[in-house]
């Protein structure tokens, strides 16, 4: 093996030219599965307070089944074993909802968790109000949570984001995959795999330190 | 400083970045070092999981309050029993549940330990699929096994917090309790969809106005 090739600037810069643009379709595809999540955690809440005690055990061990085995292999799942009954999506949708209804799972939670803190009084002024359920929920209850759990969410969303490596497996074009092919073309991986590490770490460090900043600023203002 | 910015560095990137970089970049950085696979993909899960836990940790102790730290001192404890006696069990209730979600995580994260070479699960799924007509079967088993240990793992998690002392405080505190505490739920009903007056009208039988 004659990989011992140090460092090359040159090469450096023509990786990062091209691995640049695989920027946009991670972003794409992490904006695009929150929102599945987003959307698909307040499924989750709904089915988990179903007043059937029976049917709620079987939401949570979904639940659970959801959220601890690995992504890769439900994107493999949706990969190759869907169209074998004929259900055909392209892997961008299908990395889009796995990773979202994965997601959804911790969204779940953390819903659950700000429904949990939120005063009963708030329950208990929406019925006073007259509100129906449907009505209390909207606009009282679901507003709140969301302003409650904001950091929270934003760790899901940056986990989403690195998570989105693993579509190397399913040949979507995001950083890692379009890293990985760099390096195998050329043999030299230190400098692709460096530049995708730097566009991650690009993205996830300011949006981490925002959220911390959000979050300070809230613990000010509830004292 | 540097340290906390290496922290961040590393939570900030993928963990299947470090396997690959680990796998395969690192044998032309130094100069024909390579690791085998089983060492790049534990390398890769140790980075990642210790930059990871040590700020789960730093937040946990953080939590505690400082008073904690001044009424052990005040008791003449040194910094090692302040640790050891008043401090440390404090933050297991809150560092035990994280200690769980990680090690879950963890077992996540090593699913695509098979694209460096190392034969793990999915890596037999995927081989077993690829050389049978019914591709479902294989997948199916894998996430079962996945499963079955993850809990196994939140199983253990969930012992060890219950021989917490936090938890037998609370177990004698509720035996001791006549009256427990019950949280009010709100129960649905099938009227529940209309307002309250219109439910009362319905539930006394005149129509809703």
């Amino acid at each position: 093996m004659t990989l011992g090739l140090m460092w090359k600037w040159p090469n450096f810069f023509d990786v990062f030219s091209e691995i640049l643009p695989a920027l946009r379709i991670t972003l794409e595809i992490t904006i695009l599965g929150c929102a599945v999540a987003l959307g698909a955690g307040w499924i989750w809440v709904f089915l988990r307070r179903i007043p059937f005690a029976p049917l709620r055990g079987l939401v949570w061990l979904v639940l659970e089944f959801v959220r601890d085995t690995p992504p890769l292999v439900h994107v493999l799942v949706g990969f190759y074993v869907l169209p074998h009954y004929g259900v055909m999506l392209s892997p961008v949708t299908i990395s889009i909802l796995v990773l979202g209804i994965h997601y959804s799972a911790y969204v779940s939670e953390i819903y659950r968790g700000s429904i949990a803190a939120l005063p009963v009084g708030q329950f208990e002024a929406a019925r006073v109000l007259q509100l129906s359920v449907l009505r209390s929920w909207i606009s009282v209850i679901i507003p709140q949570v969301f302003r409650e759990s904001l950091p929270a969410l934003g760790n899901v969303i940056l986990s989403l984001l690195k998570e989105t490596a693993l579509l190397i497996a399913i040949g979507v074009p995001v950083l890692m995959t379009v890293a990985q092919r760099a390096g195998e073309r050329s043999f030299r991986y230190a400098e692709p795999l460096t530049v995708a590490a730097l566009l991650y770490c690009l993205v996830t460090i300011p949006f981490g330190r925002l959220l911390r900043w959000v979050e300070a600023r809230d613990i000010q203002r509830s004292r | 400083m540097v340290l906390d910015a290496v922290v961040e560095g590393i939570r900030g990137i993928p963990i299947y970045v470090f396997m690959f970089y680990f796998f395969f970049a690192l044998p032309g950085l130094s100069r024909g070092l390579s690791l085998t696979p089983f060492m790049a993909a534990a390398g890769s899960l140790i980075t990642y999981g210790t930059a990871w836990l040590s700020e789960v940790v730093r937040g946990v102790l953080e939590a505690v309050p400082r008073e904690q730290r001044d009424a052990a001192h005040a008791v003449h404890f040194g910094r090692w029993d302040s640790f050891r006696l008043v401090i440390f069990p404090q933050t297991l209730p809150v560092l035990i549940p994280r200690l769980s979600n990680h090690s879950i995580d963890m077992l996540k994260g090593s699913a695509l330990m098979g694209f460096i070479g190392y034969r793990e699960l999915t890596f037999w799924a995927n081989l077993v699929r690829a050389q049978t007509v019914a591709p479902f079967a294989p997948y199916l088993l894998a996430l079962a096994i996945y499963f079955g240990i993850a809990i196994t793992f939140s199983l253990f998690f969930r012992t060890l917090e219950a021989l917490t002392p936090t938890a037998r405080v609370e177990r004698l505190v509720a035996a001791q309790s006549s009256q427990r505490y019950r949280p009010r739920v709100v129960k649905w009903n099938r009227l529940s969809w209309l307002s309250p007056s219109k439910q009362l009208a319905r539930r006394e039988g005149r129509t809703a106005p």
